[in-house]
């Protein structure tokens, strides 16, 4: 009787925990399976959510060259191309049936109007590389930059290098002489401040620029902000140009809340590097 | 794959004259001595991380270790049950290593697609099916013994109708790589 209880209860046991067992195996697959899918689902939604970012900022760099190419068009047409029409029309054939007189007025008038497209084409040259950044570094063409912001008059700008003896590789200034064109650019747009100053140092392996001004600023959300969204091309192209640089860009308020900052920090070069 | 079949057919085949020359106990324990090592090798093979390699070699070693003194000290009357319930508990915490690291690779394609992964199932099934069976098989009269040991042919057959199935993966996944390689000649249109 005892031997048939127990033989019963051995395959009681037997089955149940075969079946127990079974499922568990079963319910372990259904789970690995489900995880993953739900894992392949975020991954994709990842990655489209990327390339939907890289296209945009694609397009901002594209819209950007084309707005670039544009201005750069209305100058010549607009400035170049009549200056030179108007010389041309003072050294045409009657020139040589005139007096003496008039033919020296007329060959000065040409030239003054030369003088003034050669100084409009080179200002036109200067804005897209400016000669000084190659020639004489970062520290000169942010100088040049800000002389011309203070002779206008409206906005003071001033700036002070602390420590720039080593200067940065040629590509990298230029990225961050763009950075920082682009940046005033949009100070001097939408901000109405009265001064910008700017300051430069280096700590450890990084080198930092500060923009300092006293109008209407971002703050960090706000970029980020703008970044994500359509509008704020000249943003995207600073945001892009930071990542190139592996640097990062900070947008604040000071804390005595009469002046924004933008920090800039970039790793400099590496020594032993060509 | 090809291994495994030969070793085991050759097992079963030969069951009556292995165990009169070498005894029950011994066959049994080169039986599941032998599962867990092909088993073992299919997970070893296709786990990435060291640290776990290292930890199946070192596991392996104690069961191989463990068995050795089962077998000659503890006279084994039919199954190694001890010996089965432990490669039983190695060979789930191993599949369960190999599912956890597949989770954390970034990969587009489906666990399902990977041979291994049908291997692992293989495995848990037919050792979750078997486990209770081959615990319980010494307390078990022979009437019921030769009443349920078929059952454990369900587990055995679906095992290898999923190994089978992971050859197919593999064989298919090989040709479809063996295409990308291939180095093609100058097809432009002249």
């Amino acid at each position: 009787m005892f031997l048939l209880q127990a033989t019963s209860s051995t395959t009681t046991v037997l089955f149940l925990g075969t079946i127990g067992m079974l499922v568990l195996t079963i319910g372990l697959v259904v789970f690995i399976i489900m995880h993953q899918r739900r894992v392949q689902r975020f991954q994709q939604k990842l990655q489209e959510m990327e390339i939907e970012q890289q296209k945009m900022m694609l397009n901002a760099s594209i819209k950007m060259q084309e707005e670039e190419r544009q201005r750069l068009a209305a100058d010549l047409h607009d400035d170049a191309g009549p200056l030179l029409a108007t010389a041309r029309l003072y050294l045409n054939e009657n020139l040589v049936n005139q007096d003496k007189v008039n033919q020296l007025q007329s060959i000065f008038q040409a030239r003054q109007i030369i003088d003034d497209t050669i100084q409009l084409i080179r200002n036109i040259s200067h804005d897209l590389m400016p000669p000084t950044l190659k020639n004489f570094g970062l520290e000169s063409a942010i100088n040049d930059l800000f002389q011309k912001i203070s002779g206008s008059g409206t906005v003071n700008a001033s700036q002070r290098f602390h420590d720039y003896k080593d200067r940065l590789k040629p590509e990298k200034e230029l990225l961050v002489f763009r950075i920082v064109q682009e940046l005033i650019n949009n100070i001097l747009k939408h901000s109405n401040s009265s001064f910008i100053h700017l300051t430069q140092n280096v700590h450890g392996d990084k080198f930092y620029l500060r923009i300092h001004h006293d109008g209407r600023g971002i703050v960090q959300s706000d970029f980020e902000k703008l970044n994500k969204s359509n509008i704020g091309l000249g943003l995207k192209n600073i945001g892009s140009r930071i990542r190139l640089l592996q640097g990062e860009i900070l947008f604040e308020k000071d804390i005595s809340q009469t002046y924004y900052k933008v920090t800039i920090e970039v790793p400099k070069d590496d020594p032993y590097s060509s | 794959m090809l291994v495994y079949s030969i070793a085991f057919f050759l097992l079963l085949y030969y069951y009556k004259t292995l165990t009169k020359w070498f005894g029950q106990d011994f066959y049994s324990t080169a039986y599941t001595f032998l599962e867990y090592l092909l088993f073992t090798s299919f997970i070893f093979l296709n786990i990435s991380n060291k640290r776990i390699k290292k930890a199946i070699i070192i596991l392996s070693l104690g069961f191989i270790i463990f068995q050795s003194v089962y077998l000659f000290n503890i006279h084994i009357k039919g199954l190694d049950t001890l010996a089965i319930g432990i490669e039983t508990i190695l060979l789930f915490s191993y599949v369960i290593c190999f599912f956890h690291e597949q989770f954390k690779k970034p990969t587009s394609l489906s666990i399902y697609n990977h041979y291994c992964f049908w291997i692992s199932v293989g495995i848990l099934l037919y050792l979750g099916g078997s486990f209770f069976f081959y615990i319980l098989a010494n307390h078990m009269t022979k009437a019921e013994i030769d009443q349920y040991w078929d059952l454990t042919y369900i587990v055995e057959i679906l095992k290898n109708i999923l190994f089978s199935y992971s050859v197919f993966l593999f064989v298919r996944q090989k040709g479809e790589n063996g295409y990308k390689n291939k180095i093609l000649p100058n097809l432009d249109m002249v």
